[in-house]
């Protein structure tokens, strides 16, 4: 069963404090998606019913594209116990998880942030061939959509260098402008 | 003999000074152009998230009626958005490739006068130009509808991660001290 996440702008920490128990300072940063918005919306939905659903509640991005993402069928999800590592810092990522439900602690040198439903892990920084900045580790039982990076760059291999660009844009922008992208984005013509 | 040598020696009457003025109002333009196109990334999302023949009229209502679903930096600007990079008036090189059928690289078209110069701000202007995406949107929003692998899915999740990233951005600028 899927957590009852509360709002992102209300009080969301878990109910029980893990972090204490971890000898930890809460988080300073969170992002979350409210699943509870889209209850009411089938995962099976036609394409005009979820964006009559998107209008009708006026979902934001983020909440548009994590629907998109947790009802695909293209992703495998993975099931992490309380306490697993989803990621260390400076490793390359050989993997990338989207948190469908559950919550993540992440470390990093500017202190903790708390990834909910909707939190991406490495999947930037695996395409990029760049180290994670912080360590994830799970909070409690976490779900969370797979994305092996080797299949992944071999599907943008696969597709036009133009959308290839708005890949490379993206990862440029999420990573900054000065960290290198890789010779196979390419660059769009 | 370095690039300003080879400058002077070919008569070009160039300074340095001049050089690195040039290709800091190329770059400042370009990097101008960059967040234009950083803002167009949110109409990327709404391609990603609302794909289909219902998005046109989709656009113009949630630009104007929802502001929740627009970053806050795009929320906050009036300046319209669009996935091509800004047009310039049509140069003679442009023209003549235009006349001729052949393609040009858009940023790297001026007058064949100045191509020495282009050479010279190639590198001060090698990051700005890697952010740049000269794509029409109509061509991207083919792209994106004709493509059925995993492409889409890939796209809408790099996207979560970049809007995670806005949210998170201000607490990353300050790292913690122990």
């Amino acid at each position: 069963m899927p957590r009852n996440t509360p709002n992102p702008t209300s009080d969301s920490r878990p109910q029980a404090d893990p972090f204490k128990a971890m000898g930890i300072s809460p988080p300073s940063r969170l992002f979350r998606i409210d699943r509870s918005l889209l209850q009411g919306l089938s995962p099976r939905a036609l394409s005009h019913e979820r964006e009559a659903y998107f209008e009708d509640r006026q979902l934001s991005a983020a909440e548009r594209l994590f629907y998109q993402v947790w009802t695909s069928e293209g992703f495998q999800t993975v099931v992490f116990r309380k306490g697993q590592w989803l990621g260390h810092a400076d490793d390359i990522p050989a993997a990338a998880y989207v948190v469908t439900s559950g919550d993540v602690l992440a470390k990093g040198p500017w202190g903790s942030g708390q990834l909910g439903p909707g939190g991406v892990i490495g999947l930037a920084e695996g395409l990029c061939d760049q180290p994670l900045q912080e360590s994830f580790q799970s909070l409690g039982v976490v779900n969370a959509k797979l994305i092996p990076i080797d299949s992944a760059i071999r599907e943008l291999q696969r597709i036009k260098p133009s959308l290839r660009g708005a890949f490379r844009i993206t990862i440029s922008k999420i990573l900054g402008d000065d960290v290198p992208v890789p010779a196979w984005l390419g660059a769009a013509r | 003999m370095n690039i300003y040598e080879h400058a002077q020696s070919r008569g070009m009457g160039l300074t340095l000074e001049s050089v690195l003025r040039k290709a800091q109002d190329r770059s400042h333009s370009l990097r101008k152009q960059s967040s234009e196109v950083a803002v167009s990334l949110e109409q990327l999302i709404r391609l990603m998230v609302a794909p289909g023949p219902a998005l046109d009229a989709a656009l113009p209502k949630l630009r104007s009626q929802s502001p929740a679903f627009l970053p806050k930096a795009l929320a906050e600007t009036d300046q319209p958005i669009s996935l091509s990079a800004p047009t310039a008036p049509e140069t003679a090189t442009e023209a003549h490739a235009r006349k001729e059928g052949t393609s040009i690289d858009p940023l790297a078209a001026e007058s064949s006068n100045d191509s020495h110069q282009e050479a010279l701000e190639t590198a001060a202007l090698a990051d700005a130009r890697q952010a740049v995406l000269l794509l029409p949107e109509e061509e991207l929003r083919r792209l994106i509808e004709s493509e059925s692998g995993m492409a889409k899915p890939l796209m809408q999740a790099l996207l979560l991660q970049y809007c995670q990233s806005q949210t998170e951005a201000p607490a990353k600028q300050e790292p913690q001290r122990p």
